[in-house]
């Protein structure tokens, strides 16, 4: 899935961001301290690239009031907002000068000024004058701004650049996917989205159906609850006593002593329910735990043996995310994988496999 | 005084006359129910989880005027003190802290009125010594007066917390990080006060626990992970794990000593988890409370304050 596409040279394509397909070099490194908009520095083969966002843009976005200068060379007149720029602070000389793109038309005058290639295909001129909120990169009330850079190289511009940062649907924009694996089968599919206009990121669709999160109070891990949309029913959670105990050192919550409980199973993590079926969700630590599990219960197993044999290579493809279940400290987090199990009146009925990738994986 | 009767001690200071209103002993008061706990944070069970505890006893006499209560240790070792009375019509009611978890040897509670509120006697030899009105009573030999042996003026630590320094605050600790580095226990936060006629068999004392302090460990965990140029790939982690501990002035008596030291009398923890936007199945995060922090961080009413020893068994 495209996120991200950056067009020079009448819709050659500069750089791409494919989210959900594979590894994405992620050399962004977050420093809060950097910048009130561009918080991170880039490691980069040529050294740490800063990034500063100009005083103008700070205050359209932010509404933040700062006074710094930054030379942006050889300014062009129809730029109507400059949005900051990107260098290096080992004196290599190159550096990206930000700016809104307004339109097609303000987009083609500022490549007759610099007389650099203009970026961009028909097709995607139109979103641009359209659409822009599909392709923007930043929001402010009913405003976008779709940004446009023009690439330096020893003082001199080399590049227009434009930045696509696509939306799926609605100002929604996939940062999470999910796969429910079942007998084998995929049995639901779908994703999380970020909502570019409201900010949250509590939406989720899949193949069969659309929830949101709801807050809710009364639960160290888990403070919501899943409405599903087409029915209004919901679907309760909790994280369990031992989930709680190895990551906050609680000693509160449920060890589901009231179920007929897998003892191959090392950390049970929470539990759902919708009336009496009722999901117990655990930490899957192999395939041979999966077997033991399927078998205790009487079970089919939930995936097939490749996907078996990824667990024990590579679970950070499945996790739910990184746990420091062990207290091991920060470079021994675990992978936590996370399988389920689904009662229907305290009967084991269903075996699951949960898949989660991030945007960047 | 023009005339009456003035009994001053070797020293010349005035034991009894008509306008010095002597503290008669009335009785033991009576224990009554108590509630025990905080031996250890509520709800953790990680590293510094160790309190000292303490155990509350109910007491409760009857008299007219304020009666003064002196704490009688049946187990010396541990610190003791009145945290609370009150009255309701005669009935007074204290209740006494202990350090420690145990309701095994609560302390004995002597109590003593001024003598125009001691209760009648019927014997009918002695002395009493009334004010210049003639009916007031200063003194009345048929009730036990209140006989000190030592006193002094005693302060507890501005710090109660054996751990190093005051507790304090941590950011940017791993996400999660939920071990307390602080010892919060008081055994070693006390001020010793040399006193050679205290001793660990019948001494009583009465002091004001006064002071009172609250102290917390907080510590603020962070993680960003999957960082990208544009804002909605940032994945931020924050957890915020929350110790705390209230205190109340205690006492101990040693041989030769009075220790003004702190009991806990309260403590929780807290903990909360919390990301933006998070997984397939994950709305975001939570947060628990395990009891109610009462207070910010500090010490209040930490200032030196009278103590009185006494003999119990003249009483017993």
């Amino acid at each position: 899935m495209v996120y991200e596409q950056v067009f020079i040279n009448n819709g050659n394509i500069y750089k791409e961001n494919k989210i959900f397909e594979g590894p994405i070099v992620d050399n962004y490194i977050r420093d809060s301290d950097a910048d009130p908009i561009w918080d991170f520095y880039q490691d980069t083969d040529n050294g740490k690239k800063q990034y500063r966002s100009s005083t103008e843009f700070r205050k359209w976005l932010l509404d933040y009031n700062s006074e710094h200068t930054l030379d942006y060379n050889d300014v062009c007149p129809d730029i109507t907002l400059w949005l900051g720029k990107s260098y290096y602070t080992n004196g290599y000389t190159e550096e990206d000068c930000y700016f809104r793109v307004d339109d097609s038309a303000m987009l083609q005058k500022v490549s007759d000024y610099y007389s650099l290639s203009y970026p961009i295909t028909s097709e995607i001129e139109e979103k641009l004058d359209n659409t822009p909120e599909l392709i923007s990169a930043y929001k402010k009330g009913n405003e976008y701004i779709v940004v446009g850079s023009i690439k330096y190289l020893n003082g001199s511009p080399t590049h227009l650049k434009f930045y696509c940062i696509y939306k799926q649907e609605n100002n929604l924009s996939a940062f999470q996917k999910g796969r429910v694996f079942e007998n084998s089968n995929i049995v639901e599919e779908g994703y999380k989205y970020h909502d570019t206009e409201i900010g949250q990121q509590n939406i989720v669709k899949t193949n069969i159906r659309a929830f949101r999160y709801k807050e809710i109070e009364g639960d160290p891990f888990i403070e919501w609850e899943a409405v599903i949309n087409d029915t209004g029913e919901v679907e309760q959670y909790e994280s369990s006593k031992g989930i709680r105990t190895a990551l906050a050192h609680l000693t509160t919550g449920n060890d589901y002593n009231e179920f007929d409980l897998c003892p191959a199973v090392n950390l049970w993590l929470g539990r759902s329910w919708i009336g009496t079926n009722e999901t117990l969700y655990f930490y899957l630590e192999s395939s041979t735990m999966l077997e033991t599990v399927a078998t205790y219960y009487g079970l089919s197993e939930p995936c097939d043996s490749t996907m078996k044999a990824k667990i024990d290579s590579n679970p950070e493809a499945f996790r739910l995310r990184h746990y420091d279940i062990y207290e091991l400290g920060e470079g021994n987090w675990v992978p936590v994988v996370v399988a389920a199990v689904v009662f229907d009146n305290k009967t084991a009925t269903t075996f699951k496999l949960i898949e989660i990738t991030r945007w960047n994986e | 005084m023009a005339y009456g009767f003035e009994a001053k001690n070797d020293s010349g200071k005035v034991i009894i006359n008509d306008t010095i209103e002597n503290l008669h002993f009335i009785g033991k008061a009576t224990r009554g129910s108590s509630s025990t706990g905080y031996g250890d944070f509520p709800n953790y069970s990680g590293s510094n989880d160790t309190l000292d505890g303490r155990c509350i006893w109910t007491y409760t006499v009857t008299c007219s005027g304020t009666p003064v209560a002196f704490i009688k240790p049946a187990d010396y070792a541990r610190w003791h003190a009145i945290i609370k009375q009150s009255v309701s019509s005669t009935t007074w009611t204290f209740e006494v802290m202990i350090s420690g978890t145990s309701t095994s040897n609560p302390p004995e509670v002597y109590c003593f009125v001024n003598a125009n509120n001691v209760p009648s006697s019927s014997d009918t030899h002695g002395m009493i010594v009334f004010k210049s009105d003639g009916s007031t009573k200063t003194f009345d030999s048929r009730k036990q007066p209140l006989a000190i042996i030592g006193g002094g003026n005693a302060v507890s630590p501005s710090d109660p917390t054996n751990g190093s320094g005051l507790p304090g605050t941590t950011n940017n600790a791993a996400w999660n990080a939920s071990s307390n580095d602080h010892d919060f226990r008081s055994s070693s936060q006390y001020n010793a006060y040399s006193d050679s006629n205290i001793n660990t068999s019948n001494t009583m004392f009465a002091c004001p626990s006064l002071a009172q302090g609250v102290y917390s460990r907080v510590i603020n965990g962070y993680k960003c992970s999957n960082h990208s140029w544009w804002q909605s790939g940032c994945q931020e982690h924050w957890s915020t794990a929350w110790w705390w501990v209230m205190y109340r002035a205690a006492f101990r008596l040693r041989s030769g000593y009075f220790d003004a030291g702190w009991t806990n009398y309260q403590a929780g923890f807290w903990f909360q988890s919390t990301y933006s936007g998070s997984g397939w199945f994950n709305g975001g995060g939570g947060g628990y409370t395990s009891g109610n922090r009462p207070y910010e961080n500090k010490v209040i009413n930490l200032q030196s304050n009278a103590f009185i020893v006494a003999d119990s068994s003249r009483y017993d």
